[in-house]
C-alpha cells in the first residue's frame, strides 16, 4: 500500500514539473506611451498626423535660444536673467572673450534642433515604411519633412559656424562625419532641394493637417514657397547670389508692400502657441511689470533708430514704471547699464511667431541683388521696405559696399530678435567687430560657440 | 549535502525572466554554490582551546535589471495648436543590453575558543559587477542624448573581520563584546563609455569622477590639470570611500537585571564635500574661522575662501570625514517580580541614538548628505539635516 501511494506522488511529481514550467512573460512596450516601434513599422495615416504635429511642435523648440543667446552676442538684447548669474557674463563674454566646450544653455540651438531632425528622419522613414499611402501622399510628408529638417539644421550650423556640424544623423550609433560650414549649408541645401522634389511628387493637397501656422502654406504648393523661401536664406548664407534670387522667384516673396498694407511684411509660416499644456510664446513678458528676468532690447537700438522709423515704436515699449538692472552690467564708469525697453511685438503669451516672413525675403533680394551688380534693383527693395516703415527712399552711395551697410541697417530693425539675425549677418559680411557691435557692456564678441563634450568624446572614442 | 557536518556542500542555479529586459522572454542563468568544512568534527582534532574551527567558501551570481523605461523608445505626446502631436523622445535602446551581473566570490573561517567564548569570523570577498549598466551619450546631434548599456566593469575586494568575547560570565555580571572591522576597495576596471562626472554641481564645488582605473566615488574638483590621464583633466581630492570602518558593541548585564549597551562607531579615511564649510566660511561662521592655524595673519575660513575662489582650488572643500560616533547607548531595568496581581514583569530603560560624535569635520555631520544615501553621489553637505538624535524612555509591562 505505502510503496503503491509512493508511486503514485512520484508520477504526480514528475507530471506537476513537466507542466508547470515558469510563468510566461507577456511582452511588454512602453505602458506609459506610444511606441517608436509602432510608427517606424507600418504606421497608419492617424500615426502619421500624430508625428507631423510632432515635428511642429519640435520645430518651435530652438526659437528662445536663438533669440536671446544668438541676439546677447550680436547685442540685439540684453538678457537681464537674474535666475542664474551666468547669463550675463557668459553670453555677453564680459571677464572672457572665448566660449567653452558646453557653453552655458546653449542647448536651445544645438541640441533642440537636431531632437527636431530626429523628429523628421523618424517622419520621413514612417512614410517610406507605411502602406497606408499613395506614392504621392508619401512624398508630401516627406517633402515637409525635409523641408523643416533644412531649417531646423541651420540653427546648430549658425551656431557653430566653422566648426561645422553633422548633417548625416539617422543612427544614433553611427553619425555621419562633420562637414565644414561651407559644406554643411550645401548639405543643407541639397536637403532642402530633395524636399522640394518630393513636393512636386505630393499632387494637389496634403493628406494631413497642419496648424494655423501654415495657414497658406498647408497644400504642396504652399509648402514648395516655404520651402523655397528658407533655401533663398542658405543661399545668401553661402554667397550663392543667383540661387537666393532663384529660390524667391518662387517663393512667397511680395514686394508689393507699402505703409497702408504693412501687415503683408509679416506673411510666412509661424510656430504656434498656447496655453498649457500647450507652450506659451517665449519671448512675451508683460508689459513694465516688475521683474529681474526679462529680455530687454539693447539701448544702441533706440540711439541709432532714424526718426520717424515705425518698426521702434512696433517692437520696442519702454518701461516707465520699472526699468531694470542687474549688478553684472556694467559701463566702464561702473555705473549699472539699465534696461529700459522690452519687446513690444506680442499683445498675449499665445501670439504666433512667424520663422522665416516676407520682409526678410525682400531684403535676401536686395542683397542678393546688390552682390549681383544690379544697384537699382536692390534700391528698390530697400526703398520697400523703408517706405513701409515710414522712411524716405535710400539716398544714399550705391556701391556695393555702401548697400550692404544700408541693407544691414534695415536688417537689424526689421529682423530684430527673429534668431540672432544680426550676429549673423555681421559675422557673414566680416563686420563682426565693435563698430558694428556696441560693447558698453564691457564685453566680448564671440564668432562661434565652442564644440560640445558629447560630439568631442565621440570622434575621440 | 552534508556529510556528517564535516562537509557541506551546495549548488544551485537561478534562471530569471523579466519585462525589464530587452529580451523579455529569455532566460539568464545565475549559478551559486557553497563550500564548508567543520575541522573541529574530523577525527584529527584534539585538544579543547579551539572548539570551533570551519572553513568556507561561497561563490554567487545575481542579476541586475535594466531600470524601467531604459528599455524603451517611445513618443512623448506634445499639445500644439489644440492637436496632440507625438514627439520621438531623446533616450534609444541598446538592442544588446543584457542584465549586469554581480558574482561574489568569498572565502572565510569562523573559530571558537574556550567554550565559545571568544568567537572570531573572517571573510575575504571580492565582488566583480560585470556589465554594469550606464547610459551611454551618444553625439547630440543625433537628437538621442543617452542609450542604457553595459558599459562597464566594477570590482570590490573587502575584509571584514569579527571578534565576539565574552571575557566575563558570572551570576552577577556577564559582559559580551563584539568588535567588528571592515574594508572596502573598489576600482572601475573597465568602462567603455567616455569618462563622466556625476552628482554635486559641477567641478567648481566637487564632484564624482567615474573613470577606468579609478574607484566609482572618487572626489574631483578644480582646478584643471593639463596632465592628468583619466579625471577629465581634474584634480583628484579624495575618495568617499573610507580606508577601514570599525565598530565596538558592548552589553553588561549587572545583577541579572540591569542592562546597560553601547555602540561605538569608527570611520577612517574617506572625504566628504563639505559645502556647508563654504557657505559658512563666506558668512564668517564657520567654527574656526577665526583661528589662524597657519599663522600667516589671515583667518582660518578666509584662508579657505580665497584659496576656493581665487585660486580655484576645490580641494578646500573636500575634507576628511573621519569620526568616531556613540551610535547607541542603552540602559534597562528589569524588576526581579511582577507588580501586584496583574502585571507579571516589568522593565524600565533609557536609550538614545547618535548621542556623541568626535571628528574634526566642519559640517553638522560628516555621515549626512543632501542628496540621501546614495551607492555614488553621497556625502555631498550643502546643510543638510544632520543624523537624527533621538531619546527614547521605554516601559513595558507583561500582563
Amino acid at each position: 500500500m505505502n510503496r503503491m501511494i509512493n508511486k503514485w506522488y512520484f508520477i504526480l511529481l514528475v507530471a506537476t514539473l513537466a507542466s508547470v514550467t515558469a510563468c510566461e512573460v507577456e511582452e511588454i512596450v512602453d505602458p506609459n506611451n506610444p511606441s517608436l516601434g509602432s510608427v517606424l513599422n507600418d504606421a497608419s495615416k492617424a500615426e502619421l498626423q500624430t508625428l507631423v504635429y510632432g515635428l511642429e511642435g519640435r520645430n518651435r523648440d530652438y526659437l528662445a535660444n536663438a533669440v536671446q543667446m544668438f541676439g546677447a552676442f550680436g547685442r540685439e538684447v540684453w538678457p537681464y536673467f537674474a535666475s542664474d548669474p551666468r547669463f550675463i557674463p557668459d553670453w555677453l563674454g564680459i571677464g572672457r572673450t572665448e566660449t567653452y566646450t558646453d557653453f552655458f544653455t546653449s542647448g536651445g540651438t544645438y541640441v533642440t534642433p537636431y531632437i527636431a531632425v530626429k523628429q523628421a528622419n523618424v517622419l520621413i522613414q514612417s512614410a517610406d515604411n507605411s502602406t497606408a499611402l499613395s506614392t504621392a501622399e508619401r512624398a508630401g510628408y516627406k517633402g515637409f519633412a525635409k523641408t523643416i529638417k533644412g531649417f531646423q539644421l541651420l540653427w546648430p550650423l549658425m551656431q557653430q559656424y566653422q566648426n561645422g556640424i553633422r548633417i548625416e544623423v539617422s543612427d544614433p550609433l553611427n553619425p555621419g562625419p562633420r562637414l565644414g560650414y561651407a559644406e554643411s549649408l550645401a548639405a543643407i541645401s541639397d536637403i532642402l532641394a530633395d524636399g522640394l522634389k518630393d513636393l512636386n511628387d505630393a499632387g494637389s493637397s496634403f493628406s494631413f493637417v497642419l496648424t494655423e501656422g501654415f495657414g497658406g502654406f498647408d497644400t504642396p504648393d504652399g509648402m514648395k514657397k516655404v520651402n523655397r523661401a528658407i533655401a533663398a536664406r542658405v543661399a545668401l548664407y553661402a554667397g550663392n547670389n543667383q540661387g537666393a534670387l532663384d529660390a524667391l522667384a518662387v517663393s512667397f516673396m511680395d514686394l508689393d508692400v507699402d505703409a497702408a498694407t504693412s501687415d503683408k511684411m509679416n506673411v510666412g509660416p509661424a510656430h504656434v502657441y498656447g496655453e498649457a499644456p500647450d507652450l506659451n510664446n517665449p519671448l512675451y513678458y508683460p508689459f513694465d511689470r516688475p521683474t529681474s528676468t526679462i529680455l530687454i532690447a539693447h539701448p544702441a537700438l533706440i540711439e541709432d533708430a532714424l526718426p520717424g522709423d515705425a518698426r521702434v515704436a512696433n517692437k520696442f515699449a519702454r518701461r516707465v514704471a520699472n526699468p531694470v538692472t542687474n549688478n553684472a552690467l556694467k559701463d566702464a564708469a561702473g555705473n549699472l547699464l539699465v534696461g529700459e525697453y522690452q519687446d513690444n511685438r506680442w499683445a498675449t503669451n499665445t501670439d504666433p511667431v512667424p520663422f522665416i516672413r516676407n520682409e526678410e525675403l525682400i531684403l535676401i533680394y536686395a542683397e542678393a541683388k546688390a552682390r549681383s551688380g544690379q544697384p537699382t534693383d536692390a534700391v528698390e527693395a530697400i526703398n520697400v521696405v523703408r517706405n513701409t516703415w515710414g522712411l524716405a527712399n535710400y539716398g544714399g552711395a550705391q556701391t556695393e559696399d555702401a548697400l550692404i551697410d544700408e541693407i544691414l541697417f534695415q536688417r537689424r530693425y526689421s529682423l530684430w530678435a527673429e534668431g540672432g539675425h544680426r550676429w549673423i549677418d555681421l559675422r557673414r559680411t566680416n563686420r563682426l567687430n565693435s563698430t558694428y557691435v556696441d560693447l558698453r557692456d564691457l564685453g566680448s564678441i564671440y564668432t562661434q560657440v565652442s564644440r560640445r563634450s558629447s560630439e568631442i568624446n565621440w570622434d575621440e572614442g | 549535502m552534508n556529510w556528517q557536518d564535516k562537509i557541506i556542500v551546495s549548488a544551485g542555479v537561478r534562471f530569471d525572466k523579466s519585462t525589464l529586459n530587452v529580451q523579455q522572454d529569455k532566460y539568464y542563468a545565475f549559478p551559486k554554490a557553497s563550500l564548508a568544512a567543520n575541522l573541529h568534527n574530523f577525527d584529527f582534532w584534539s585538544g579543547n582551546l579551539i572548539n570551533q574551527f570551519k572553513l568556507r567558501a561561497a561563490y554567487g551570481e545575481t542579476g541586475g535589471l535594466p531600470l524601467f523605461g531604459n528599455t524603451f523608445e517611445s513618443l512623448t505626446s506634445q499639445l500644439i495648436g489644440g492637436q496632440l502631436g507625438g514627439q520621438v523622445g531623446t533616450r534609444g535602446v541598446d538592442p544588446n543590453l543584457v542584465p549586469e551581473t554581480a558574482s561574489e566570490l568569498e572565502f572565510g573561517l569562523d573559530a571558537g575558543l574556550f567554550n565559545g567564548r571568544i568567537s572570531l569570523e573572517a571573510t575575504y570577498y571580492i565582488k566583480n559587477v560585470n556589465n554594469l549598466i550606464l547610459d551611454l551619450q551618444p553625439a547630440e546631434s543625433t537628437g538621442i542624448l543617452a542609450i542604457a548599456t553595459n558599459a562597464a566593469d566594477l570590482e570590490n575586494k573587502g575584509i571584514e573581520l569579527a571578534l565576539a568575547l565574552n571575557p566575563v560570565r558570572t551570576t552577577n555580571l556577564n559582559w559580551f563584546s563584539r568588535i567588528m572591522w571592515w574594508n572596502n576597495e573598489s576600482v572601475i576596471t573597465r568602462l567603455d563609455i567616455p569618462r563622466f562626472t556625476t552628482g554635486g554641481f559641477g567641478p567648481s564645488l566637487g564632484t564624482y569622477l567615474v573613470s577606468e582605473g579609478f574607484s566609482p566615488t572618487t572626489i574631483i574638483g578644480n582646478p584643471t590639470i593639463a596632465e592628468s590621464p583619466g579625471t577629465t583633466g581634474r584634480t583628484v581630492y579624495g575618495d568617499r570611500q573610507p580606508k577601514f570602518q570599525m565598530s565596538f558593541f558592548n552589553q553588561l548585564t549587572i545583577m541579572k537585571n540591569l542592562d546597560f549597551t553601547f555602540l561605538l562607531h569608527y570611520q577612517n579615511g574617506g572625504s566628504a564635500i563639505n559645502l556647508s564649510a563654504l557657505l559658512w566660511d563666506d558668512g564668517g561662521t564657520t567654527n574656526n574661522w577665526n583661528g589662524d592655524d597657519d599663522a600667516d595673519g589671515t583667518p582660518n575660513g578666509l584662508d579657505r575662501l580665497l584659496a576656493w575662489a581665487v585660486d580655484g582650488n576645490t580641494g578646500v572643500y573636500v575634507q576628511p570625514a573621519d569620526y568616531l560616533k556613540l551610535r547607541e547607548v542603552g540602559l534597562f531595568y528589569t524588576f526581579p517580580k511582577g507588580i501586584g496581581n496583574f502585571i507579571n514583569r516589568a522593565k524600565i530603560g533609557v536609550s538614545a541614538n547618535n548621542i556623541l560624535l568626535w571628528t574634526k569635520y566642519l559640517g553638522y555631520d560628516p555621515e549626512a548628505s543632501n542628496f540621501g544615501t546614495q551607492a555614488v553621489t553621497g556625502n555631498i553637505d550643502v546643510t543638510p539635516y544632520p543624523s537624527s538624535r533621538r531619546l527614547f524612555f521605554h516601559l513595558k509591562l507583561d500582563f
